[in-house]
């Protein structure tokens, strides 16, 4: 009788005080006083040219290995790769004694609607390299693209020569036409000046929308995922960072825009034909190493568009990573720190 | 010879997956996720459809058009009254946006000149 008592004490107990914590983070989000900080890994810019920057990560920086430049996405904030201390892999590399940099292609304005594909893979990339590689007075580099960051990152590696050591490539497509939604969509024959507003760039909200999209019940299952869990802090913390990141999509830049939906429908990296610059590329002379990492339950990039870049690049070592997660959880949530961290550190560290 | 391997995952997250004790599910949650297990497929497969693609390229061309309409009528109407309307606008900023982009071009160019 002792026993029962003593659990539904401890019971009612438990319930009240989640309510007390529930209450108080659901307030708090609601009048958006709760904050939780994102990408506070120290670093400094070391080199700028329009809206693009690349970052250096302060560390001990001392692994002995070719620093590694991180590419993200052009369509999104690249501070998730730096989310939250303690779920970071800007902070895992850095703790490990790697020299880390980041490129932030910034925010496009109305002046840069005519920023192409080249102004990215021709112009800034291996600016970037060079920076990266003279400041840390390293022969070569380590590159890490990730998503559309590992699209440009292969038309740059294939366009010209640059000092290299060895590729990491995440959930980057190359089977455009295999691209969800999007690929069906420019098929159709749309005019993609539709999804071009007057600064020239495409909308991030059109960016958002055609995003979420692909996965429509997500955002219901989110909010149930929060209300559930609204009493644990490290939840709230992670649920508001991650969710405000994946709300903050930046425009597109109409001409890269125009150029990456020929790409779609002529299914460009996949059958070689890729021109930029008004010169083929040709992916087979990617020649360094190569580490895949594959989501298997990616919605954004499907395996059947990512797992095609073995075949296209004609680089003697190719090794692959597949996780059993989706898009974002290959860089943020538990598989990515037990599973994909580690393995990317170690096979840098073979290379 | 072209080196191909499967790198085999972390065994720390099996076994963390599996120490993990599982969390009961409120009653509320069993149902929303019997409902959103049988919905989630359907509403997907819906998005992914040829139909559908055809649908959304319909509804941007004729939203697209529509706003070209309006604002074809709207700038009519602004300059009767010798106002500048929302298109008068866009044009400026546009040709501020090129003078931005030629002021970039001569910064990039100046900075790769060597000094004299």
């Amino acid at each position: 009788m002792t026993a029962i008592a003593t659990t539904l004490r401890d019971r009612i107990g438990r319930d009240l005080e989640r309510s007390a914590s529930r209450a108080r983070n659901g307030l708090g989000l609601i009048a958006g006083t709760r904050r939780s900080g994102v990408g506070m890994s120290p670093k400094r810019a070391v080199w700028r040219s329009g809206r693009a920057a690349l970052y250096r990560y302060e560390g001990r920086r001392d692994a002995g290995l070719p620093p590694i430049v991180l590419v993200f996405s052009l369509v999104c904030r690249p501070y998730v790769l730096d989310l939250r201390p303690g779920h970071s892999f800007v902070e895992f590399l850095v703790d490990k004694g790697h020299d880390v940099y980041m490129v932030d292609w910034g925010v496009p304005e109305e002046a840069d609607s005519e920023n192409s594909l080249e102004t990215y893979t021709l112009h800034y990339l291996p600016q970037i390299i060079e920076a990266a590689r003279e400041r840390s007075r390293a022969e070569q580099v380590n590159l890490l693209g990730y998503c559309l960051g590992g699209l440009l990152s292969v038309l740059a590696l294939s366009a010209q020569p640059l000092p290299v050591n060895a590729f990491v490539s995440l959930a980057t497509p190359i089977g455009l036409a295999d691209m969800p939604v999007i690929a069906n969509i420019v098929r159709t024959g749309l005019d993609v000046h539709n999804f071009i507003d007057e600064t020239g760039n495409v909308p991030a909200e059109v960016i958002a929308d055609a995003i979420s999209m692909l996965k429509p019940t997500a955002a219901v299952v989110n909010y149930a995922n929060l209300w559930q869990n609204l009493w644990n802090d490290e939840f709230v913390d992670a649920y508001q960072s991650f969710s405000g990141w994946s709300r903050e999509h930046v425009p597109f830049p109409g001409r890269a825009f125009q150029q990456m939906s020929a790409f779609m429908t002529a299914d460009a990296l996949t059958t070689n034909s890729v021109v930029l610059d008004e010169r083929d590329i040709d992916l087979g002379s990617v020649a360094c190493p190569i580490l895949c990492v594959l989501g298997s339950d990616d919605h954004l990039v499907p395996l059947s568009a990512a797992e095609g870049l073995e075949h296209v690049v004609g680089s003697k070592q190719f090794d692959e990573l597949r996780v059993d997660t989706g898009h974002m959880g290959l860089m943020v949530g538990r598989k990515a720190s037990t599973t994909v961290f580690p393995c990317i550190a170690e096979w840098l560290e073979k290379h | 010879m072209t080196t191909q391997s499967k790198l085999p995952p972390d065994s720390s997250s099996q076994a963390s997956s599996a120490r993990r004790p599982r969390q009961e599910q409120p009653r509320w949650r069993t149902v929303f996720n019997s409902v959103e297990a049988g919905a989630t497929p359907k509403v997907e497969a819906l998005v992914r459809s040829e139909g559908f693609a055809r649908l959304v390229s319909a509804a941007v061309s004729v939203e697209s058009a529509v706003q070209k309409q309006v604002r074809q009528y709207m700038s009519r109407y602004w300059h009767v009254f010798n106002l500048p309307a929302a298109s008068d606008l866009t044009r400026l900023s546009q040709r501020i946006a090129r003078l931005e982009r030629n002021v970039a071009e001569l910064v990039e160019a100046s900075k790769q000149r060597p000094p004299t």
